[in-house]
């Protein structure tokens, strides 16, 4: 059971919030001249990551902000936690 | 409308025992106003006399106004008149149009006081918020859970805190409330 | 028999309370202080149970929560319980236990055939035996859970309460032994909020009757006391650590009024569960002595030694006269001298060749022989240890030869050495290591999880001396209190005696005369499973030589004790076998709960009406005045439907659904979600949002929307109102309401934040009537100030008024295919709305409905309901309803995937309607239809039938169904194959029923 630090609210109980997958998987803004792989990729396509993980969060029962967190999927260690928009911690050496 | 009886979902219970006070609060004007805080604080404070940028999990209240902190572009404020059309109206006309929302939420909600020596036991049997005096103190607020219901707690006072619920989680909050006083 | 092995005194029970209990129907009485174990050896009874595979017959190995042997039924009735650990049940007056896993007695078990016939029963039978064929192991299942059965499960609802809790406290030490004690007294110094728990009713863990120095019972008492007056503490005796996830995340149960007996606690609650948040942890959780592993060692009488050590010191019972002591290390002579001081006749037998001579000298000075380099070759006595052979071992250990001798004896006293209890460690993820010095795994600090801020102490860490217990407690509680800002000033620790006797050295299997699963003899490991040493010889021959398989192939460590006192001697015994050193063989991971717990605890006081919330509108007491029967629609209780005097749910639905079409009906739809949505780009949003067109909306006017996920398939609908320019009132499904709003939430803060929108949740701020029919409008114009006509109020439309007297929006929308408006006034003025309504509706034919009636309307008129019809996986042109889907819009969430290739392809299911030949015929609901029918599944299935009803109004059954292509197939009949073996042919056809031309709802 986490604690999860909301970016707004500061540190609280993982049953506050939802988590709803990988993070900074941006829509296309070209929807239509997509071919069906470049599609099927945004919709369907996830990394599944095994260690760094960039995930989207939402703070149902507070402050129902939407941020990311930066969470190691072995140990659960969250080593950070920064707002939408953000550049995540780290995104320099670790973006494929 | 003067004619017209205001009924509450607890329609302002009383549970007491020793060591603990239960009740739901008279209804009371409620506004969620949401926008961009910074540009908003002038007008919002033009309004309650209150200050908007605040910091977070915090309620300050001055005369008939309380506002709360709910997040980083929402305010909630509390009036103690009975409805919240002249507020709204003020708040709206004070505000700039379109980039801003001002909601009526009186009715959403209701308030169940819970005070006593015994409350925040009570209150730490539903919600995994920590409510130890030395974290959660007069002027704090923080929205969270209480069993399965979300609410917005605040100290009013030393082991005095307000309960707002969604009025369809009200009967369920308060049924749970009044059990769990007789367990701590 | 009366308390014949109680000793005259000493102990810290009170002789001055005798209780009384029964075992298995026997009267008894022991002593306030006494647990049922301790007053079950007081009364001489070694017999306890029989064992779970062969029966055998078996009596208490332990004084503890590790109890692996003694598990009884606990009380009768509503409040019995199965599974009770003697050991760690608190004696109380009139208590009734029986014994368990025996039928028809425990002193002759039928059962105990098994054990004669142990050679057919090797580790793997089951699996084995039981394997073919497939279809036959529902028939064994039943046999082997009755010969298995541990315990009887009470059929009768739980007359007791349960509370549970969320605690948070900068340090949480587990265990108020000399380390924990230590640890918190020392934490407690600071200002730092301070847990302690402990299991037992007393602090003092393993020194709890002893009697150390003058100088640490001073230390302890001041030290209790001052912890139990100090208001940053939390000490809670009874208290059970559970489980430790991450996050210092902790779960303890604490047991407040088990041991006042049922139903004597009042109005308090049983147990209280423990959700603890804790800043460090401090684990301080002891030691559990293992047993020796040799032949026919679980013979009732064949003990811990440390057992017999607490049922002296703590309990006043001398467990046996004759007490012979078997070990591999020192610290049993002090349990030898313990019990010979105590009047009993004591014979040690040590394993090693040499031994300090310190011990042997005071030993022979107390009269006990010793008898060094020897083994316990066998235990006669099959209901009770009656003497036992010992035998010289060879140089080797290995094996055993020359003379033999018999030392008559009811207990065995035995010491295979400590385990350190690293279940807390392991649990938090941390990593143990082998320490080779005490012959057991301890937690590696350097493989901790970081997370999980925590230090062990004591015993558990592998320190047995008291007094570096005292010692690393109290440095670990200074240390936790400082890692959370707070500065300790601890108190001197009491100096003790050197008591932490080592000089280990290891004898995992002890030899006798026969070969290891030769000859009649057992060497049991695991008791509680019954696993023993053949066993895993068995397992490591088959090739299951990891620990993971063998614990699932011999099962052992996988009962409810979980292997305490089992597992290190099954990894030792595989790792001899294997040559291998023990930390090659692993060790296994330690999981949740350490002990069991009740599921009442975990519940708490979440039962019954707390256990899910019911939601309840303005109008409920309405609603139940009216006599409506109930249906859970998500969390909500909605009206189902109004019987009235002698109407069943047919007769009812059938009035209410031609009321409806003949006059007006009234709906409570406060349920519905309802989002207020305002900002400049309000409309753009719902462009996005929506599959059709928002930004021509006039202002006052309603539309009807549909919601895409990205896949394209329907996600929920809802008619959405402009109030003004830059502000909506969207309505969404009752269940989807939440969902809904974090979906938009999710858009606008994630994708698109620089829109200005703002998306508010109003549902409960509005009470909603709903009326529908043909006289509508008559009645509502009754009590408004609205002008109602058609002309001055379209369909599609929303009026602000007064209704009733009462400030309402109207709203001139229909789920009906009537003439409807569904009124929403602020919440407080819900039930006057629907009170005032139902009075002028008296004038109008008036009927109540409920959602069944709601369900079957909206059928006849085919309107979709989102989660029924749909699942999930249509699109809105699979429900034909492209009409409402956007040409024009350059994008919208989920267009993108009307062109894949799936959603494209021919053949999807398709949304029709069906009318069964037999119009009297309603199909059930998930019904399939086949392409061709067959006597038994499998069938082709071509859809399935989505709803369902006998429609008054049609005079006929209708159904909607998702049929493969089924747009195409409209006036073909299919065959619909029921569960039942029943074939029903129906036409496919038009889902709308009624007024196809939608004449009425424009009225």
């Amino acid at each position: 059971m986490f604690i999860i630090d909301c970016p707004y609210c500061g540190k609280r109980d993982q049953t506050e919030f939802s988590c709803h997958g990988e993070a900074h998987i941006a829509r296309p803004t070209d929807t239509q001249n997509l071919t069906d792989e470049q599609w099927g990729e945004y919709v369907f396509f996830r990394s599944n990551t095994k260690g760094l993980h960039r995930e989207r969060w939402v703070h149902t029962h507070g402050c129902r902000r939407w941020f990311n967190a930066l969470r190691n999927t072995v140990t659960d260690e969250i080593f950070a936690t920064y707002r939408v928009g953000e550049v995540p911690p780290g995104a320099a050496e670790s973006q494929p | 409308m003067d004619n017209l009886a205001i009924e509450t979902p607890l329609n302002a219970q009383l549970h007491s025992i020793e060591g603990l006070s239960i009740k739901e609060l008279p209804i009371c004007a409620k506004v969620t106003v949401r926008g961009d805080m910074p540009a908003l604080s002038a007008a919002i404070e033009s309004v309650t006399g209150l200050p908007a940028l605040m910091e977070a999990n915090t309620c300050t209240t001055a005369a008939a106004n309380t506002l709360y902190w709910l997040g980083p572009d929402e305010r909630l404020i509390y009036s103690e008149d009975p409805t919240a059309e002249t507020l709204v109206a003020s708040l709206r006309e004070q505000l700039p149009a379109g980039q801003s929302a001002v909601v009526d939420v009186s009715d959403y909600y209701t308030v169940i006081q819970i005070s006593g020596v015994k409350a925040r036991s009570v209150i730490a049997s539903g919600t995994p918020f920590d409510v130890h005096p030395r974290e959660f103190k007069p002027g704090h607020c923080a929205q969270t859970r209480f069993g399965n219901a979300s609410i917005l707690i605040s100290c009013r006072e030393g082991d005095t805190f307000d309960i707002q619920v969604r009025w369809s989680f009200a009967e369920y909050v308060w049924k749970y409330l009044c059990r769990v006083g007789g367990y701590v | 028999m009366t308390q014949a092995q109680r000793l005259d005194s000493g102990g810290l029970i009170d002789r001055s309370k005798p209780l009384r209990f029964t075992f298995d129907g026997k009267p008894y009485t022991g002593y306030a202080g006494d647990t049922l174990a301790s007053a079950l050896l007081a009364n001489g009874v070694r017999l306890l149970g029989r064992s779970f595979k062969y029966h055998r017959p078996r009596g208490l190995i332990a004084a503890g929560s590790e109890e692996p042997n003694a598990l009884v039924q606990l009380e009768e009735g509503a409040y019995t319980e199965p599974n009770t650990r003697a050991t760690s049940v608190e004696l109380y007056d009139g208590l009734v236990a029986t014994s368990q896993n025996r039928w028809p007695s425990l002193e002759f078990d039928v059962g105990a055939v098994n054990s004669a016939l142990s050679r057919f029963l090797p580790a793997g039978f089951y699996y084995k035996t039981f394997m073919w064929p497939a279809s036959m192991w529902m028939t064994y299942e039943k046999f082997i859970r009755k010969a298995a059965g541990l315990g009887v499960s009470p059929t009768e609802p739980d007359p007791d309460v349960y509370h549970s809790t969320y605690a948070h406290c900068d340090v949480l030490v587990i265990g108020a032994g000399p380390a924990g004690l230590a640890a918190a007294a020392a934490a407690a110094t600071s200002d730092a909020r301070v847990m302690l728990v402990d299991e037992q009713s007393v602090p003092g863990g393993a020194t709890t009757g002893r009697t150390l120095s003058d100088a640490y019972t001073q230390w302890f008492e001041q030290s209790v006391s001052q912890l139990h007056n100090n208001d940053n503490v939390t000490f809670l005796p009874r208290t059970t650590l559970t489980g430790y996830f991450d996050y210092n995340y902790l779960t303890a149960v604490e047991k407040i009024t088990d041991h006042l007996g049922p139903g004597r606690g009042a109005d308090k609650p049983r147990q209280r569960f423990w959700k603890i948040r804790a800043k460090q942890v401090i684990i301080a959780a002891g030691s559990i002595e293992r047993p020796l592993v040799f032949a026919d060692n679980d013979r009732p009488g064949v003990m811990l030694a440390n057992a017999v050590d607490t049922y002296i010191n703590r309990y006043g019972v001398l467990p046996g006269n004759d007490i012979a002591v078997f070990t591999n290390n020192d610290s049993a002579y002090l349990t030898a001298l313990n019990a010979s001081a105590n009047g009993a006749k004591v014979t040690m037998v040590d394993t090693r060749k040499s031994v300090n001579a310190g011990l042997t000298s005071a030993c022979e000075d107390a009269g006990i022989k010793v008898f060094t380099g020897h083994a316990i070759t066998s235990v006669q006595g099959a209901k009770g240890v009656s003497s036992v052979r010992i035998m010289p071992l060879s140089d080797d250990s290995k094996s055993v030869a020359g003379q033999a001798w018999e030392i008559k004896c009811q207990i065995v006293a035995n010491s295979g050495g400590w385990t350190p209890s690293a279940h807390m460690f392991s649990q938090s993820g941390g990593k143990l290591r082998y320490d080779n010095a005490i012959h057991g795994f301890v937690p590696d600090m350097s493989k901790a999880k970081s997370i999980n801020p925590n230090v062990s102490a004591g015993a558990c860490n592998g320190s047995f001396s008291t007094a570096k217990c005292l010692q690393e407690g109290s440095q670990a509680g200074v240390a936790a209190a400082a890692a959370c800002g707070y500065q300790s000033t601890p108190g001197a620790l009491p100096a003790v005696e050197e008591d932490g006797l080592g000089g280990i050295e290891a004898m995992w299997l002890v030899p006798t005369v026969h070969p290891v699963g030769e000859g009649s003899a057992k060497h049991f490991h695991d008791f509680q499973n019954d696993v023993t040493a053949a066993d895993i010889h068995l397992a490591a021959r088959e090739g299951f030589l990891s620990v993971e398989h063998l614990k699932r192939y011999t099962t052992t460590g996988m009962a409810t004790d979980q292997g305490k006192t089992s597992n290190l001697n099954a990894l030792a015994i595989m790792a001899d076998i294997r040559g291998a050193q023990i930390p090659e063989v692993g060790t296994t991971t330690f999981r949740p709960p350490f002990t069991p717990l009740t599921f009442g605890a975990i519940g708490g006081q979440e039962s019954g009406e707390l256990f899910i919330q019911e939601r309840h509108t303005p109008m409920h007491g309405c609603h139940v005045q009216s006599g409506a029967v109930f249906e859970d629609v998500g969390d909500w209780k909605r009206p189902w439907y109004y019987p009235k005097a002698g109407e069943d749910m047919h007769a009812a639905v059938q009035r209410e659904s031609l009321a409806v079409r003949q006059s007006v009906g009234m709906l409570d739809a406060s349920t519905l979600g309802k989002i207020d949505i305002q900002g400049r780009d309000a409309a753009a949003f719902l462009e996005m949002i929506y599959t059709n067109n928002w930004k021509n909306l006039g202002v006052g006017r309603c539309r009807y929307g549909l919601m895409l996920n990205e896949h394209g398939m329907i996600f929920d609908d809802g008619v959405t109102t402009r109030l003004a320019d830059d502000h909506f009132h969207m309505t969404t499904t009752t269940g989807g309401a939440a969902r809904v709003l974090g979906w938009l939430e999710e858009w606008l803060q994630t994708e698109w934040p620089e829109m200005q929108v703002y998306c508010t949740s109003v549902t409960e701020q509005w009470a909603v009537a709903a009326l529908n029919g043909p006289r509508a409008r008559e009645l509502l114009q009754s009590v408004t100030d609205i002008d109602c006509s058609a002309e001055a109020f379209p369909f599609m439309s929303m009026r602000e008024g007064k209704v009733a007297g009462i400030p309402a929006r109207v709203f001139r929308i229909s789920f009906t295919g009537e003439l409807a408006y569904e009124i929403n006034v602020p919440a407080r003025y819900g039930r006057q709305l629907w009170q005032a309504l139902q009075q002028a509706g008296k004038a109008h034919s008036l009927c109540l409905y409920g959602t069944e009636t709601m369900h079957v309307i909206r059928a006849e008129k085919g309107f979709i309901i989102v989660g029924q019809d749909t699942d999930g996986t249509v699109t809105p042109l699979d429900m034909d309803m492209d009409w409402i889907v956007s040409k024009t819009k350059p994008d919208f969430i989920g267009k993108r995937s009307f062109v894949r290739s799936d959603t494209n392809r021919q053949g999807r299911p398709q949304f029709v309607g069906l009318l069964t030949k037999d119009p009297q015929v309603v199909l059930p609901e998930g019904a399939h239809i086949v392409a061709e029918v067959k006597d038994a599944p499998p069938m082709k299935t071509l859809g399935h039938v989505t709803s369902s009803y006998m429609s008054p109004n049609a005079e006929r059954s209708i159904a909607l169904a998702l049929l493969n292509n089924g747009l195409q197939r409209k006036g073909d009949t299919v065959t619909i194959r029921l569960m039942n073996g029943d074939v029903v042919d129906a036409i496919v056809t038009d889902p709308v029923f009624i007024d196809k031309e939608g004449v009425r709802v424009r009225g």
